[in-house]
């Protein structure tokens, strides 16, 4: 199901009020069938899978709690192994599959390669037909119908086992808690990826119902669906026919830049969007979510800029994956090589195409370069205004040219762009072709929408960043005309410009 | 319980804001609509326009018949009420619509190809009717193909919302030129808004290797019934019915197999209903990609070329 589509709409408020109608030792179940429903609204039949590593990381996480030496080392990499197995088979098979037979043919193996390739075809359709998932005939085919969401949930069961085996987190010995903290509904399919110290002691806490803390959780939910139906939506009607159709003769340096820019915000409001929902929806119902995203294009460098890009992804990543590989407590060089190892990973992590591990290694680029600069003592700017304003604009301008190769089909395709980017055709032509690519849209003439959006956007997250700020200096009945007067014509605001489109999936779906 | 109270005196005071401000700006935005007359039913609503000519059709009247190049070859003033994707129901909709608001034009010319009578996507656009949208036959044609339309335009601003990619930004434009006193300026006089599309793109050769061995339009009865009762409508209300067939790419018309058994049937609709047909002149303009931007569509230059032969064309045969 969609937190941006009509049957959100009438699902979310009436969970949220049976939860508070059922007494606390039912709400668990309440929310547990909830969750289901909301990820069988996707492909049904994959509930099969994410209910076996439920079931897995259970047991495993209460033999790992009582086990010793050896025996409690096996048993978390057997969680761990089957884990990552359905992760590698789902998302990466083809991938692999289709490399390896590439490297076959290349070495003069065809018929290795074709062996191959049926192989994992055959095994792959064969799987997918048992989920129902018929019609099938390759693994390139099915890449659209994988289970939705599945490295979020993975990464977040695997934090859990982990933690168990670390003495962090007792294991749970609640089946169906733990059912629910794999599968809780607001953040199950594209996070926050959660840690279990945070959110499992709080489906054992009673819940009461708190009208403020309700209220923030819709503001929460409102500004996400805003970012994602109303800025990202809308900015994909730019982007989409760049990115899928690189053609210099069409679109020049100035619209591939443009559209590049447009596709850095558009992908930064879509994933927010989607965790601000997720923690707003989580906030009416009274859980707590972490953070996700701080304000990322104002970093001032790159790693300040991961510190604040899907920070649940990026802790993950520092604390299973980096600190285990020795941190910052080892030699230069071995600490440069887990930098990359955690990029590439962060790369691969998205997605199964050669295009994120471009992505990731430009990061591990921007990172070792950051790095090794500040330890050389060479480069330092002042703590001046200017000086941040010129991190924040570089900053971007790498983050946003590592995109293109995050949202190019293809490598060929990343590399049509970025060589177009370096073409330079003379203003007249330049001109046109943001002209022609602007006319795509088909909105009409003078742009009084876009015009009157932004303006309109601007009144709103001023009034309501206001009245958040400022109501302990507003008189009750002030604040009683304000908020609903402002609330009110943030949901008009909100029905005239987001766009109602069933197809319009969040991009962080298909990781 | 404490708490809940405030929640839902809250709720309650939310609730009236919202629908009180939502009645507000639909109301601001009918009245920018009903003042943009670049949105062709706007216009037609107001009956700001007494052209001699109307011109009925798809994407193939909209940006491929300039009615000021027609006038000014015959003498006739002409509007364009093209509108990309219209099916045969939509011009017969929309002429009722004119109609309702305006005189009879002296003449109707409807762009007739093999392409309109194939089976394909409807191409109803109720927005179009939103004005007269509980008004006979609308209501019914919206209920019938837009039923969601009909419902949800009972709760305030959420026919706006529905359709907002078109809808809020027309109406927009409307109540800006308004406010400032320029609602009579039009930016696309005639109806006529040229294609910004110049060069030939690639479209039709991606569709010409899909189809190596040509392609089998299928004839769709129901739009060949429902051309005839455009021509029988216009007919009976006193208007001169003249049909014609816009030019196509000489190298799309040879892939379609059976074009010839298509453009007969127009022929025969025709003939039957007493209705001059000037059929597509493959020699001029078809042959030639500088004059398209794609197999369907001229740009700019060549429906500046195809208007003038199309005017001299019903100067020299029709106009007595």
């Amino acid at each position: 199901m969609l937190f941006n589509s009509l049957d959100f709409l009438i699902f979310f408020p009436t969970v949220v009020v049976l939860h508070f109608l059922l007494p606390h030792r039912w709400r668990w179940l309440l929310l547990l069938l909830a969750s289901c429903y909301f990820y069988m609204a996707f492909v049904p039949a994959y509930i099969v899978i994410l209910g076996l590593t439920i079931v897995v990381d259970y047991f495993a996480g209460l033999w790992i709690e009582k086990a010793q030496g050896e025996r409690r080392r096996w048993l978390l990499i057997i969680s761990l192994i089957s884990n990552l197995g359905i992760l590698a088979f789902f998302k990466y098979l083809g991938f692999f599959t289709e490399n390896i037979a590439e490297l076959l043919k290349a070495i003069n193996l065809p018929y290795a390669a074709a062996l191959a390739t049926a192989a994992a075809n055959k095994v792959f359709v064969g799987v997918l037909t048992f989920f129902g998932q018929r019609g099938v005939s390759s693994y390139t085919e099915a890449m659209s119908i994988l289970p939705i969401g599945l490295s979020f949930h993975t990464f977040q069961a695997m934090s859990y086992t982990i933690e168990v085996y670390r003495g962090n987190q007792k294991a749970e010995r609640h089946f169906g808690i733990y059912a629910l903290y794999v599968m809780f509904f607001p953040q199950l399919v594209a996070g926050p990826i959660e840690r279990p110290q945070n959110v499992l002691h709080q489906f054992h806490e009673k819940k009461t119902f708190d009208a403020t803390r309700a209220l923030d959780g819709l503001r929460w939910i409102y500004w996400g669906l805003f970012k994602k139906m109303v800025i990202a939506d809308r900015l994909s009607q730019f982007v989409d026919p760049v990115f899928n159709d690189p053609n210099p003769q069409k679109y020049g340096a100035l619209a591939t830049a443009s559209a590049t820019v447009a596709f850095a915000i558009q992908i930064y409001c879509d994933f927010s969007g989607y965790s601000d929902v997720a923690i707003g929806t989580a906030k009416v119902m009274g859980y707590r979510l972490i953070e996700n995203f701080r304000r990322p294009y104002l970093a001032t460098n790159i790693q300040a800029f991961w510190s604040r890009w899907h920070i649940s992804l990026s802790t993950w990543f520092r604390d299973y994956v980096y600190i285990p590989l020795g941190g910052n407590r080892v030699s230069r060089g071995r600490r440069y090589f887990n930098l990359a190892i955690v990029f590439l990973v962060s790369g691969l992590w998205h997605g199964a195409a050669w295009t994120y591990l471009a992505w990731g290694a430009l990061h591990t680029v921007f990172n070792l370069v950051t790095v090794a600069l500040r330890e050389s003592g060479r480069v330092r700017l002042p703590e001046r205004w200017w000086a941040n304003a010129l991190g924040v604009v570089v900053t971007f301008g790498l983050v946003s040219f590592a995109w293109i190769f995050f949202r190019a089909h293809s490598i060929h395709d990343a590399l049509t762009l970025v060589r177009t980017l370096g073409t330079w055709r003379g203003w007249d032509v330049e001109w046109d072709s943001l002209e022609y690519w602007t006319l795509r849209t088909g909105d009409p003439r003078p742009p009084y929408r876009m015009i009157f959006s932004g303006i309109g956007l601007a009144l709103l997250g001023l009034g309501d960043y206001l009245i958040e700020t400022k109501k302990d200096r507003l008189s009750g009945p002030t604040l009683r005309v304000l908020r609903p007067a402002l609330y009110a014509a943030m949901v008009v605001f909100f029905l005239l410009f987001a766009m109602f489109d069933d197809n319009k999936q969040f991009i962080y779906f298909q990781f | 319980m404490a708490t809940i109270n405030p929640f839902f005196r809250k709720i309650v005071l939310f609730g009236l804001a919202l629908l009180g401000l939502a009645w507000l700006t639909e109301k601001a935005l009918d009245f920018g609509l009903a003042h943009n007359y670049d949105f062709k039913p706007s216009l037609v609503v107001a009956g700001h326009t007494r052209p001699d000519a109307l011109f009925l059709g798809n994407s193939r009247v909209e940006l491929m018949l300039n009615p000021a190049v027609f006038s000014q070859h015959t003498g006739l003033s002409a509007y364009n009420l093209g509108f990309n994707g219209s099916s045969l129901i939509q011009q017969l909709a929309l002429l009722n619509l004119w109609l309702r608001h305006n005189p009879a034009p002296k003449y109707l010319f409807v762009e007739v190809s093999p392409e309109n009578l194939q089976h394909s996507d409807l191409g109803f656009f109720s927005i179009h009717f939103l004005q007269d949208l509980h008004a006979p036959p609308f209501e019914d044609l919206v209920r019938r193909y837009d039923p969601r339309l009909l419902t949800l335009s009972r709760i305030p601003l959420l026919k706006y919302s529905l359709y907002n990619q078109v809808l809020v930004g027309d109406a927009l434009v409307g109540l800006f030129r308004w406010l400032t006193g320029r609602e009579q300026t039009l930016q696309y006089p005639g109806g006529y808004d040229p294609t910004p599309f110049v060069d030939f793109d690639e479209t039709f050769d991606n569709y010409r290797q899909q189809h190596p061995g040509g392609i089998v339009m299928a004839l769709d009865t129901g739009r060949v019934h429902k051309l005839g009762q455009l021509f029988r409508f216009a007919r009976s209300k006193g208007i001169q019915v003249v049909a014609y067939e816009a030019p196509t790419l000489g190298q799309m018309l040879r892939l379609h197999r059976n074009r010839p058994a298509m453009e007969a049937v127009i022929d025969s609709v025709c003939r039957a209903e007493a209705v001059p047909f000037l059929p597509v002149d493959t020699t001029y303009l078809c042959p030639d990609r500088r004059y398209f931007f794609n197999a369907n569509h001229l740009n700019a230059q060549g429906t500046d070329l195809f208007s003038k032969r199309l005017a001299e064309r019903v100067r020299d045969r029709l106009i007595k």
